[in-house]
Protein backbone atom coordinates (compact mmCIF):
# COMPACT_ATOMS: atom_id res chain seq x y z
CA UNK A 1 0.00 0.00 0.00
CA UNK A 2 1.12 3.53 -0.72
CA UNK A 3 2.60 5.92 2.18
CA UNK A 4 -0.29 8.25 0.91
CA UNK A 5 -2.85 5.80 1.71
CA UNK A 6 -1.51 4.31 4.94
CA UNK A 7 -0.58 6.93 7.10
CA UNK A 8 -4.29 8.48 6.42
CA UNK A 9 -5.60 5.68 7.02
CA UNK A 10 -4.12 4.89 9.91
CA UNK A 11 -4.66 8.06 11.69
CA UNK A 12 -8.67 7.52 11.13
CA UNK A 13 -8.87 4.33 12.61
CA UNK A 14 -6.58 5.83 15.81
CA UNK A 15 -9.20 8.74 15.81
CA UNK A 16 -12.20 6.13 15.52
CA UNK A 17 -10.54 3.78 18.28
CA UNK A 18 -10.08 6.58 20.13
CA UNK A 19 -13.91 8.35 20.16
CA UNK A 20 -15.04 4.78 21.15
CA UNK A 21 -12.44 4.80 23.78
CA UNK A 22 -13.89 8.17 25.28
CA UNK A 23 -17.55 7.15 24.47
CA UNK A 24 -17.31 3.15 26.31
CA UNK A 25 -16.13 2.10 29.73
CA UNK A 26 -16.40 0.65 32.79
CA UNK A 27 -19.20 3.49 33.69
CA UNK A 28 -21.96 3.72 31.25
CA UNK A 29 -22.98 7.20 29.88
CA UNK A 30 -25.17 8.28 27.67
CA UNK A 31 -22.99 9.40 24.32
CA UNK A 32 -24.81 12.76 24.27
CA UNK A 33 -23.44 13.79 27.48
CA UNK A 34 -19.98 12.93 26.58
CA UNK A 35 -20.24 15.23 23.15
CA UNK A 36 -21.87 18.36 25.44
CA UNK A 37 -18.96 16.71 27.53
CA UNK A 38 -16.34 17.13 24.99
CA UNK A 39 -18.00 21.05 23.89
CA UNK A 40 -18.68 22.59 26.83
CA UNK A 41 -16.56 22.00 29.69
CA UNK A 42 -18.97 22.18 32.77
CA UNK A 43 -18.87 20.59 36.28
CA UNK A 44 -20.78 17.12 35.38
CA UNK A 45 -19.90 13.45 36.42
CA UNK A 46 -19.23 12.91 32.13
CA UNK A 47 -17.31 15.63 31.86
CA UNK A 48 -15.01 14.39 35.10
CA UNK A 49 -15.08 10.98 33.54
CA UNK A 50 -14.16 12.19 30.23
CA UNK A 51 -11.33 15.02 31.15
CA UNK A 52 -9.92 13.25 33.99
CA UNK A 53 -10.25 10.11 33.53
CA UNK A 54 -10.98 8.48 29.80
CA UNK A 55 -9.19 11.30 27.72
CA UNK A 56 -5.76 10.87 29.80
CA UNK A 57 -6.28 7.59 29.82
CA UNK A 58 -6.24 7.10 25.99
CA UNK A 59 -3.71 9.75 25.38
CA UNK A 60 -1.51 7.31 27.72
CA UNK A 61 -1.72 4.22 26.12
CA UNK A 62 -1.71 6.08 22.15
CA UNK A 63 2.19 6.85 23.82
CA UNK A 64 2.88 3.75 25.10
CA UNK A 65 1.65 1.83 22.44
CA UNK A 66 3.70 3.91 19.86
CA UNK A 67 7.00 3.61 21.75
CA UNK A 68 6.76 -0.61 22.52
CA UNK A 69 5.50 -0.39 18.34
CA UNK A 70 8.80 1.43 17.60
CA UNK A 71 11.18 -0.30 20.31
CA UNK A 72 10.00 -3.58 18.32
CA UNK A 73 10.51 -2.44 15.33
CA UNK A 74 14.01 -1.20 15.79
CA UNK A 75 15.21 -4.36 17.48
CA UNK A 76 13.81 -6.30 14.33
CA UNK A 77 16.09 -4.18 12.02
CA UNK A 78 18.71 -4.42 14.63
CA UNK A 79 18.76 -8.23 14.80
CA UNK A 80 17.26 -8.61 11.29
CA UNK A 81 14.67 -10.81 12.52
CA UNK A 82 11.21 -10.50 12.32
CA UNK A 83 10.61 -12.32 15.90
CA UNK A 84 13.02 -10.09 18.12
CA UNK A 85 10.78 -8.14 20.50
CA UNK A 86 11.78 -6.52 23.75
CA UNK A 87 9.58 -8.61 25.71
CA UNK A 88 10.26 -11.86 24.15
CA UNK A 89 14.03 -10.58 23.87
CA UNK A 90 14.00 -9.88 27.57
CA UNK A 91 14.95 -6.26 27.70
CA UNK A 92 11.40 -5.47 29.32
CA UNK A 93 12.04 -7.93 31.84
CA UNK A 94 15.19 -6.61 32.68
CA UNK A 95 13.73 -2.86 32.94
CA UNK A 96 10.85 -4.29 34.73
CA UNK A 97 13.16 -5.65 37.90
CA UNK A 98 14.71 -3.14 37.90
CA UNK A 99 11.57 -0.93 38.26
CA UNK A 100 10.27 -3.27 40.88
CA UNK A 101 13.57 -3.03 43.06
CA UNK A 102 13.39 0.50 43.17
CA UNK A 103 9.42 -0.12 44.16
CA UNK A 104 10.81 -2.24 46.78
CA UNK A 105 13.53 0.09 47.76
CA UNK A 106 11.26 2.71 48.32
CA UNK A 107 12.85 5.10 45.71
CA UNK A 108 11.51 8.15 44.50
CA UNK A 109 9.04 7.88 41.29
CA UNK A 110 11.82 9.58 38.86
CA UNK A 111 14.45 6.74 40.11
CA UNK A 112 11.96 4.01 38.02
CA UNK A 113 13.11 5.25 34.70
CA UNK A 114 16.60 5.22 35.46
CA UNK A 115 16.45 1.72 37.32
CA UNK A 116 14.49 0.41 34.29
CA UNK A 117 17.00 2.13 31.33
CA UNK A 118 19.56 0.26 33.82
CA UNK A 119 17.69 -3.31 33.84
CA UNK A 120 16.74 -2.92 30.06
CA UNK A 121 20.59 -1.92 29.11
CA UNK A 122 22.11 -4.75 31.40
CA UNK A 123 19.62 -7.38 30.43
CA UNK A 124 20.42 -6.36 26.19
CA UNK A 125 24.20 -6.46 27.39
CA UNK A 126 23.80 -9.70 28.56
CA UNK A 127 21.85 -11.38 25.62
CA UNK A 128 24.26 -9.97 23.22
CA UNK A 129 27.07 -11.53 24.85
CA UNK A 130 25.27 -14.79 26.08
CA UNK A 131 23.83 -15.71 22.48
CA UNK A 132 26.87 -14.73 20.36
CA UNK A 133 24.87 -12.61 17.89
CA UNK A 134 27.53 -10.49 16.82
CA UNK A 135 29.58 -13.12 16.00
CA UNK A 136 27.33 -16.17 14.68
CA UNK A 137 24.06 -14.44 13.71
CA UNK A 138 22.23 -17.14 15.16
CA UNK A 139 18.69 -16.57 15.36
CA UNK A 140 17.41 -19.60 17.20
CA UNK A 141 20.38 -19.21 20.02
CA UNK A 142 19.13 -15.58 20.26
CA UNK A 143 15.71 -16.23 20.86
CA UNK A 144 16.37 -19.08 23.34
CA UNK A 145 19.18 -17.01 25.38
CA UNK A 146 16.07 -14.30 25.04
CA UNK A 147 13.89 -16.68 26.46
CA UNK A 148 16.10 -18.11 29.19
CA UNK A 149 16.44 -14.53 30.61
CA UNK A 150 13.24 -13.50 30.34
CA UNK A 151 12.33 -16.78 32.76
CA UNK A 152 15.32 -15.60 34.72
CA UNK A 153 13.90 -11.90 35.22
CA UNK A 154 10.08 -13.22 35.86
CA UNK A 155 11.81 -15.29 38.69
CA UNK A 156 13.29 -12.11 40.09
CA UNK A 157 10.21 -10.35 39.79
CA UNK A 158 8.40 -12.68 41.75
CA UNK A 159 11.65 -13.10 44.43
CA UNK A 160 10.36 -9.04 44.56
CA UNK A 161 6.84 -9.69 45.00
CA UNK A 162 7.23 -12.02 47.71
CA UNK A 163 9.43 -9.86 49.86
CA UNK A 164 7.53 -6.68 49.26
CA UNK A 165 4.79 -5.68 52.00
CA UNK A 166 1.44 -6.71 51.21
CA UNK A 167 0.09 -3.81 51.05
CA UNK A 168 1.88 -2.40 47.93
CA UNK A 169 1.14 -6.20 45.99
CA UNK A 170 -2.18 -5.07 44.28
CA UNK A 171 -0.30 -1.73 42.84
CA UNK A 172 3.23 -3.58 41.68
CA UNK A 173 1.44 -6.71 40.34
CA UNK A 174 -1.07 -4.26 38.48
CA UNK A 175 1.92 -2.08 36.93
CA UNK A 176 3.60 -5.61 36.02
CA UNK A 177 0.61 -6.85 33.98
CA UNK A 178 0.49 -3.36 32.21
CA UNK A 179 -1.87 -1.32 33.39
CA UNK A 180 -2.47 2.07 32.23
CA UNK A 181 -4.08 3.49 35.20
CA UNK A 182 -0.87 5.58 35.91
CA UNK A 183 -2.30 8.53 33.97
CA UNK A 184 -0.64 10.94 35.68
CA UNK A 185 2.77 10.89 34.09
CA UNK A 186 1.86 11.33 30.13
CA UNK A 187 4.15 14.22 29.65
CA UNK A 188 7.66 12.05 29.95
CA UNK A 189 6.77 8.94 27.86
CA UNK A 190 5.38 12.14 25.21
CA UNK A 191 8.67 13.54 25.36
CA UNK A 192 10.83 10.33 24.88
CA UNK A 193 8.71 9.21 22.17
CA UNK A 194 8.99 12.42 20.55
CA UNK A 195 12.64 12.80 20.83
CA UNK A 196 13.29 9.35 19.11
CA UNK A 197 11.09 10.28 16.08
CA UNK A 198 13.50 12.00 14.28
CA UNK A 199 16.62 10.94 14.56
CA UNK A 200 15.42 7.55 13.63
CA UNK A 201 13.30 8.55 10.74
CA UNK A 202 16.66 11.19 9.40
CA UNK A 203 18.46 7.41 9.66
CA UNK A 204 15.53 5.84 7.55
CA UNK A 205 17.22 5.02 4.71
CA UNK A 206 20.95 3.23 6.09
CA UNK A 207 18.47 1.79 8.07
CA UNK A 208 16.80 0.26 5.22
CA UNK A 209 20.23 -0.66 3.58
CA UNK A 210 20.92 -2.25 7.23
CA UNK A 211 18.13 -5.17 6.45
CA UNK A 212 21.07 -6.08 3.94
CA UNK A 213 22.95 -7.35 6.75
CA UNK A 214 26.06 -5.95 8.51
CA UNK A 215 28.56 -6.36 5.63
CA UNK A 216 26.27 -5.64 2.57
CA UNK A 217 25.57 -2.58 4.24
CA UNK A 218 28.86 -1.26 4.95
CA UNK A 219 30.20 -2.02 1.57
CA UNK A 220 26.96 0.55 0.24
CA UNK A 221 28.45 2.97 2.45
CA UNK A 222 26.86 2.40 5.70
CA UNK A 223 28.29 3.07 9.11
CA UNK A 224 26.90 -0.02 10.59
CA UNK A 225 28.14 0.93 14.20
CA UNK A 226 26.33 4.41 14.28
CA UNK A 227 23.14 2.72 12.92
CA UNK A 228 23.75 -0.42 15.42
CA UNK A 229 23.99 1.81 18.19
CA UNK A 230 20.99 4.20 17.31
CA UNK A 231 18.88 1.37 16.62
CA UNK A 232 20.07 -0.51 20.41
CA UNK A 233 19.53 3.02 22.06
CA UNK A 234 16.50 4.22 21.36
CA UNK A 235 14.89 0.66 21.37
CA UNK A 236 16.55 0.02 24.91
CA UNK A 237 14.71 3.56 26.27
CA UNK A 238 11.68 3.32 24.34
CA UNK A 239 11.13 0.59 25.82
CA UNK A 240 12.64 1.28 29.20
CA UNK A 241 10.30 4.16 29.58
CA UNK A 242 7.19 2.38 28.63
CA UNK A 243 8.11 -0.44 31.12
CA UNK A 244 9.08 1.98 33.71
CA UNK A 245 5.29 4.16 33.47
CA UNK A 246 2.84 1.36 32.05
CA UNK A 247 4.69 -1.90 33.20
CA UNK A 248 6.18 -4.58 30.57
CA UNK A 249 3.43 -4.61 28.39
CA UNK A 250 4.56 -7.55 25.80
CA UNK A 251 3.73 -8.05 21.98
CA UNK A 252 3.11 -4.86 20.60
CA UNK A 253 6.42 -4.42 19.09
CA UNK A 254 5.92 -8.13 17.66
CA UNK A 255 2.22 -7.35 16.32
CA UNK A 256 2.34 -3.64 14.65
CA UNK A 257 5.58 -3.85 12.64
CA UNK A 258 5.09 -7.02 11.17
CA UNK A 259 1.04 -5.82 10.13
CA UNK A 260 3.15 -2.52 8.54
CA UNK A 261 5.21 -4.82 6.66
CA UNK A 262 2.77 -7.02 5.23
CA UNK A 263 0.65 -3.69 4.05
CA UNK A 264 3.70 -1.09 2.84
CA UNK A 265 6.87 -2.65 2.83
CA UNK A 266 9.95 -2.94 5.14
CA UNK A 267 11.06 1.01 4.36
CA UNK A 268 11.65 2.82 7.12
CA UNK A 269 10.64 5.93 6.41
CA UNK A 270 6.57 4.45 6.24
CA UNK A 271 7.67 1.51 8.42
CA UNK A 272 8.84 3.60 11.89
CA UNK A 273 5.94 6.39 11.89
CA UNK A 274 2.88 3.80 10.98
CA UNK A 275 4.58 1.13 13.32
CA UNK A 276 3.73 3.86 15.79
CA UNK A 277 0.61 4.93 15.16
CA UNK A 278 -0.41 1.09 14.30
CA UNK A 279 0.98 0.20 18.48
CA UNK A 280 -1.65 3.59 19.86
CA UNK A 281 -4.51 2.04 17.78
CA UNK A 282 -3.73 -1.53 19.07
CA UNK A 283 -3.07 -0.52 22.72
CA UNK A 284 -6.10 2.15 22.68
CA UNK A 285 -8.30 -1.22 21.06
CA UNK A 286 -6.97 -3.49 24.28
CA UNK A 287 -7.35 -0.69 26.74
CA UNK A 288 -10.74 -0.48 25.70
CA UNK A 289 -11.04 -4.33 25.76
CA UNK A 290 -9.83 -4.56 29.28
CA UNK A 291 -12.43 -1.62 30.85
CA UNK A 292 -15.60 -2.96 28.95
CA UNK A 293 -15.61 -6.51 28.01
CA UNK A 294 -15.74 -7.42 32.33
CA UNK A 295 -17.13 -4.38 33.07
CA UNK A 296 -17.69 -3.08 35.70
CA UNK A 297 -14.58 -5.26 36.95
CA UNK A 298 -11.20 -3.92 34.82
CA UNK A 299 -8.86 -6.65 33.36
CA UNK A 300 -5.06 -4.89 32.70
CA UNK A 301 -3.99 -4.08 28.88
CA UNK A 302 -1.30 -6.51 28.84
CA UNK A 303 -3.89 -9.57 29.09
CA UNK A 304 -5.37 -8.49 25.80
CA UNK A 305 -2.09 -7.77 24.28
CA UNK A 306 -0.74 -10.76 24.99
CA UNK A 307 -3.48 -13.16 23.88
CA UNK A 308 -3.57 -10.85 20.53
CA UNK A 309 0.42 -11.51 20.42
CA UNK A 310 0.72 -15.14 21.24
CA UNK A 311 -0.92 -16.85 18.23
CA UNK A 312 0.71 -14.46 15.65
CA UNK A 313 4.09 -15.30 17.47
CA UNK A 314 3.32 -18.98 16.64
CA UNK A 315 2.00 -18.34 13.43
CA UNK A 316 5.94 -16.46 12.11
CA UNK A 317 8.15 -19.05 13.81
CA UNK A 318 6.30 -21.85 11.98
CA UNK A 319 6.73 -19.99 9.03
CA UNK A 320 10.15 -18.58 9.48
CA UNK A 321 12.11 -22.22 9.82
CA UNK B 1 47.49 7.02 -14.71
CA UNK B 2 47.08 6.51 -10.76
CA UNK B 3 46.62 3.32 -9.54
CA UNK B 4 42.32 2.49 -8.24
CA UNK B 5 44.56 0.19 -6.04
CA UNK B 6 47.35 -0.40 -4.65
CA UNK B 7 48.29 -3.81 -1.92
CA UNK B 8 51.84 -2.58 0.16
CA UNK B 9 53.13 -5.60 1.32
CA UNK B 10 49.73 -6.43 2.30
CA UNK B 11 49.70 -10.18 4.36
CA UNK B 12 46.15 -11.59 5.46
CA UNK B 13 45.08 -13.73 8.03
CA UNK B 14 41.74 -15.59 9.02
CA UNK B 15 41.80 -16.18 12.80
CA UNK B 16 45.14 -18.07 13.05
CA UNK B 17 45.39 -19.02 9.50
CA UNK B 18 47.66 -17.48 7.41
CA UNK B 19 46.75 -16.40 3.99
CA UNK B 20 48.32 -14.25 1.31
CA UNK B 21 51.37 -13.03 2.11
CA UNK B 22 53.63 -9.61 1.08
CA UNK B 23 51.30 -9.14 -1.39
CA UNK B 24 52.55 -5.94 -3.58
CA UNK B 25 49.95 -5.64 -6.22
CA UNK B 26 48.14 -2.53 -8.39
CA UNK B 27 45.16 -1.77 -10.13
CA UNK B 28 44.62 0.05 -12.64
CA UNK B 29 41.72 1.30 -14.93
CA UNK B 30 40.33 -0.52 -17.38
CA UNK B 31 42.30 -3.83 -15.82
CA UNK B 32 40.09 -6.78 -15.43
CA UNK B 33 41.75 -9.03 -12.85
CA UNK B 34 40.43 -12.54 -12.03
CA UNK B 35 41.57 -14.39 -8.61
CA UNK B 36 42.34 -17.86 -8.81
CA UNK B 37 42.98 -20.09 -6.23
CA UNK B 38 42.00 -23.42 -4.37
CA UNK B 39 39.14 -23.14 -1.48
CA UNK B 40 40.83 -21.30 1.56
CA UNK B 41 43.42 -19.89 -0.05
CA UNK B 42 42.03 -16.03 1.01
CA UNK B 43 40.48 -14.95 -2.13
CA UNK B 44 37.01 -13.45 -0.38
CA UNK B 45 39.38 -12.22 2.35
CA UNK B 46 41.40 -10.44 -0.26
CA UNK B 47 38.41 -9.26 -1.99
CA UNK B 48 36.94 -8.02 1.69
CA UNK B 49 40.15 -6.52 2.45
CA UNK B 50 39.96 -4.09 -0.91
CA UNK B 51 36.56 -3.10 0.47
CA UNK B 52 37.89 -1.88 3.70
CA UNK B 53 35.87 -5.27 5.42
CA UNK B 54 38.91 -7.48 6.87
CA UNK B 55 41.54 -5.94 8.63
CA UNK B 56 45.06 -6.27 7.26
CA UNK B 57 47.75 -7.96 9.36
CA UNK B 58 50.31 -6.21 8.10
CA UNK B 59 50.86 -3.76 4.89
CA UNK B 60 48.72 -1.28 3.40
CA UNK B 61 45.85 -1.25 1.14
CA UNK B 62 45.50 2.41 -0.72
CA UNK B 63 43.01 3.13 -2.77
CA UNK B 64 43.38 5.88 -5.16
CA UNK B 65 46.70 6.28 -2.46
CA UNK B 66 44.17 7.01 0.44
CA UNK B 67 44.85 4.11 3.16
CA UNK B 68 41.39 2.23 3.46
CA UNK B 69 41.20 2.60 7.03
CA UNK B 70 41.59 6.15 7.00
CA UNK B 71 38.23 6.55 4.50
CA UNK B 72 34.44 6.80 5.98
CA UNK B 73 32.58 3.84 4.82
CA UNK B 74 30.69 6.52 2.44
CA UNK B 75 34.11 7.57 0.71
CA UNK B 76 35.21 3.51 0.65
CA UNK B 77 31.84 2.69 -0.73
CA UNK B 78 32.63 5.43 -3.76
CA UNK B 79 35.75 3.72 -4.48
CA UNK B 80 34.68 0.00 -4.12
CA UNK B 81 31.96 -1.97 -4.62
CA UNK B 82 31.19 -5.41 -3.58
CA UNK B 83 29.06 -8.33 -5.18
CA UNK B 84 29.08 -11.27 -2.17
CA UNK B 85 28.80 -14.88 -2.79
CA UNK B 86 25.53 -14.94 -1.40
CA UNK B 87 22.61 -12.12 -0.20
CA UNK B 88 19.91 -13.19 2.58
CA UNK B 89 16.64 -11.34 2.68
CA UNK B 90 14.70 -11.57 6.07
CA UNK B 91 12.32 -8.63 4.78
CA UNK B 92 10.33 -8.17 1.98
CA UNK B 93 12.36 -6.05 -0.18
CA UNK B 94 11.08 -4.44 -3.71
CA UNK B 95 13.69 -4.65 -6.67
CA UNK B 96 13.76 -1.02 -6.72
CA UNK B 97 14.63 -0.24 -3.70
CA UNK B 98 17.48 -2.84 -3.34
CA UNK B 99 19.08 -1.72 -6.63
CA UNK B 100 18.60 2.19 -5.49
CA UNK B 101 20.49 1.41 -2.06
CA UNK B 102 23.53 1.21 -4.61
CA UNK B 103 23.40 5.28 -4.38
CA UNK B 104 23.36 5.59 -1.21
CA UNK B 105 27.17 6.36 -1.03
CA UNK B 106 26.26 9.36 -3.77
CA UNK B 107 23.34 10.68 -1.62
CA UNK B 108 23.68 13.34 1.10
CA UNK B 109 21.79 13.46 4.72
CA UNK B 110 18.36 13.86 3.04
CA UNK B 111 18.36 10.71 0.65
CA UNK B 112 15.86 12.30 -1.78
CA UNK B 113 16.28 10.54 -5.10
CA UNK B 114 17.61 12.85 -7.97
CA UNK B 115 16.60 12.75 -11.80
CA UNK B 116 20.53 11.37 -12.45
CA UNK B 117 19.80 8.59 -9.83
CA UNK B 118 16.78 7.61 -11.59
CA UNK B 119 18.93 7.58 -14.85
CA UNK B 120 21.32 5.97 -13.85
CA UNK B 121 18.70 2.96 -12.00
CA UNK B 122 16.75 2.70 -15.70
CA UNK B 123 20.55 1.94 -17.30
CA UNK B 124 21.59 -0.69 -14.74
CA UNK B 125 17.94 -2.50 -14.93
CA UNK B 126 18.55 -2.49 -18.43
CA UNK B 127 21.92 -3.62 -18.49
CA UNK B 128 21.00 -6.78 -16.17
CA UNK B 129 17.42 -7.40 -18.39
CA UNK B 130 15.25 -6.81 -15.09
CA UNK B 131 12.68 -4.15 -16.54
CA UNK B 132 9.68 -6.52 -15.74
CA UNK B 133 10.78 -7.28 -12.46
CA UNK B 134 11.72 -3.82 -10.99
CA UNK B 135 8.76 -3.73 -8.63
CA UNK B 136 8.26 -7.80 -7.96
CA UNK B 137 9.73 -8.45 -4.49
CA UNK B 138 12.94 -10.33 -3.92
CA UNK B 139 11.74 -13.36 -1.98
CA UNK B 140 10.15 -14.19 -4.67
CA UNK B 141 13.22 -14.20 -7.46
CA UNK B 142 14.91 -17.65 -8.63
CA UNK B 143 18.54 -17.26 -7.74
CA UNK B 144 20.01 -16.26 -10.94
CA UNK B 145 17.48 -13.17 -10.73
CA UNK B 146 18.79 -12.66 -7.38
CA UNK B 147 22.37 -12.40 -8.71
CA UNK B 148 21.07 -10.00 -11.38
CA UNK B 149 19.78 -7.96 -8.99
CA UNK B 150 22.71 -7.55 -6.88
CA UNK B 151 24.56 -6.93 -10.14
CA UNK B 152 22.86 -4.09 -10.54
CA UNK B 153 22.72 -2.72 -7.24
CA UNK B 154 26.70 -2.90 -8.51
CA UNK B 155 25.98 -0.63 -11.36
CA UNK B 156 24.12 2.11 -9.78
CA UNK B 157 26.76 2.02 -6.86
CA UNK B 158 29.25 3.26 -9.72
CA UNK B 159 32.42 2.19 -7.77
CA UNK B 160 35.65 2.49 -9.25
CA UNK B 161 36.62 -0.76 -8.48
CA UNK B 162 33.85 -3.72 -8.75
CA UNK B 163 34.54 -6.76 -6.41
CA UNK B 164 32.89 -9.32 -7.56
CA UNK B 165 32.61 -12.93 -5.12
CA UNK B 166 32.43 -15.20 -7.67
CA UNK B 167 30.02 -13.18 -9.82
CA UNK B 168 28.78 -16.63 -12.05
CA UNK B 169 26.97 -18.54 -8.64
CA UNK B 170 23.34 -18.95 -9.69
CA UNK B 171 23.84 -17.81 -13.03
CA UNK B 172 22.72 -20.19 -16.27
CA UNK B 173 25.69 -21.39 -18.15
CA UNK B 174 24.10 -20.25 -21.10
CA UNK B 175 23.94 -16.50 -20.03
CA UNK B 176 26.52 -16.05 -17.52
CA UNK B 177 29.35 -15.13 -20.41
CA UNK B 178 26.72 -12.80 -21.67
CA UNK B 179 25.72 -10.99 -18.55
CA UNK B 180 29.29 -11.02 -16.86
CA UNK B 181 30.66 -9.45 -20.50
CA UNK B 182 28.01 -7.06 -20.55
CA UNK B 183 28.79 -5.79 -16.93
CA UNK B 184 32.23 -4.87 -17.47
CA UNK B 185 31.91 -3.82 -20.89
CA UNK B 186 29.59 -1.07 -19.61
CA UNK B 187 32.17 -0.10 -17.27
CA UNK B 188 34.44 3.23 -18.12
CA UNK B 189 37.45 1.81 -18.94
CA UNK B 190 39.08 5.38 -17.77
CA UNK B 191 37.99 5.77 -14.63
CA UNK B 192 36.69 1.48 -13.43
CA UNK B 193 38.03 -1.60 -13.12
CA UNK B 194 37.17 -5.07 -11.88
CA UNK B 195 38.00 -7.90 -9.71
CA UNK B 196 36.41 -10.58 -9.72
CA UNK B 197 37.13 -13.91 -7.86
CA UNK B 198 36.24 -16.90 -10.07
CA UNK B 199 36.06 -20.92 -9.97
CA UNK B 200 36.25 -21.93 -13.28
CA UNK B 201 39.90 -20.97 -15.26
CA UNK B 202 38.19 -21.18 -18.26
CA UNK B 203 35.50 -18.34 -17.33
CA UNK B 204 38.42 -16.36 -16.10
CA UNK B 205 41.04 -16.30 -19.01
CA UNK B 206 37.82 -15.23 -21.21
CA UNK B 207 36.74 -12.41 -19.07
CA UNK B 208 40.05 -10.92 -16.88
CA UNK B 209 42.74 -9.13 -18.67
CA UNK B 210 45.05 -10.47 -15.78
CA UNK B 211 45.29 -13.44 -13.28
CA UNK B 212 46.07 -13.43 -9.74
CA UNK B 213 46.67 -16.37 -8.40
CA UNK B 214 46.79 -17.03 -4.58
CA UNK B 215 48.82 -20.28 -3.63
CA UNK B 216 48.42 -22.95 -0.67
CA UNK B 217 51.16 -21.60 0.85
CA UNK B 218 50.48 -17.65 0.88
CA UNK B 219 52.73 -17.30 -1.99
CA UNK B 220 51.04 -15.68 -5.60
CA UNK B 221 51.71 -14.86 -8.86
CA UNK B 222 50.13 -12.44 -11.16
CA UNK B 223 50.00 -10.74 -14.41
CA UNK B 224 48.59 -10.74 -17.70
CA UNK B 225 46.12 -14.00 -18.38
CA UNK B 226 48.61 -14.65 -21.64
CA UNK B 227 51.23 -14.70 -19.71
CA UNK B 228 50.29 -16.52 -16.34
CA UNK B 229 47.15 -18.44 -17.53
CA UNK B 230 49.47 -22.04 -18.79
CA UNK B 231 48.44 -25.62 -17.64
CA UNK B 232 51.67 -25.70 -15.24
CA UNK B 233 50.06 -22.80 -13.11
CA UNK B 234 47.16 -24.75 -13.16
CA UNK B 235 48.33 -27.57 -11.81
CA UNK B 236 50.65 -25.98 -9.50
CA UNK B 237 47.69 -23.75 -8.10
CA UNK B 238 44.92 -26.64 -7.92
CA UNK B 239 47.46 -28.92 -6.59
CA UNK B 240 45.97 -31.05 -9.43
CA UNK B 241 47.14 -32.14 -13.12
CA UNK B 242 45.93 -29.04 -15.74
CA UNK B 243 46.25 -29.32 -19.69
CA UNK B 244 45.56 -26.82 -22.18
CA UNK B 245 43.90 -26.94 -25.46
CA UNK B 246 43.53 -24.41 -28.12
CA UNK B 247 40.10 -24.06 -29.49
CA UNK B 248 40.26 -21.08 -32.62
CA UNK B 249 41.65 -18.13 -30.82
CA UNK B 250 40.38 -19.84 -27.05
CA UNK B 251 42.70 -21.29 -24.43
CA UNK B 252 40.65 -24.14 -22.65
CA UNK B 253 41.90 -25.72 -19.48
CA UNK B 254 40.57 -29.24 -18.03
CA UNK B 255 41.99 -30.84 -15.42
CA UNK B 256 42.62 -34.78 -15.16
Amino acid sequence: MQGRLLIPLLLLCLLLVTLLSLLLGSVQLPPADIFSAILVREETVASEILWDYRLPRTLFAIVIGAMLAMAGAMMQTLLRNPLADPYILGTSGGAAVGVLAAFYLALPVWFHLVAAVGGALFSTILLLLFSGFIRSRDTNRLLLTGIVLTTGWGALITFLLTLSPSSRLPGMLFWLVGDLNEQASLSVPALVLLLSLPPVLLAAKPLDILLLGRQQAASLGVDVARMHLLLLGFAILLTATAVAFAGPIGFVGLVAPHIIRLLSGSGHRLLIPATALLGGILLVAADLLSRTVVAPRMMPAGVFMTLLGVPLFLYLIRRQS
Amino acid sequence: MRPLAECDRVCLEAGTTRLVQDLEWELMPGECWGILGPNGSGKTTLLQALAGLHPVARGEIRLSGNPVGKLSRKAIARHVGLLFQETHYPFPMRVRELVMAGRYAWQNWGGASSDSDEEIFAHAISVMHLERLAERHVDTLSGGEKRRVALATLLTQQAGIQLLDEPENHLDPGVRLKLLEGFINQLDSNRQATVMVLHEPVLAVRLCSHLLMLFDDGSYLAGETDRVATAGNMTRLYGAPFHAVRSGKRLLFYSG
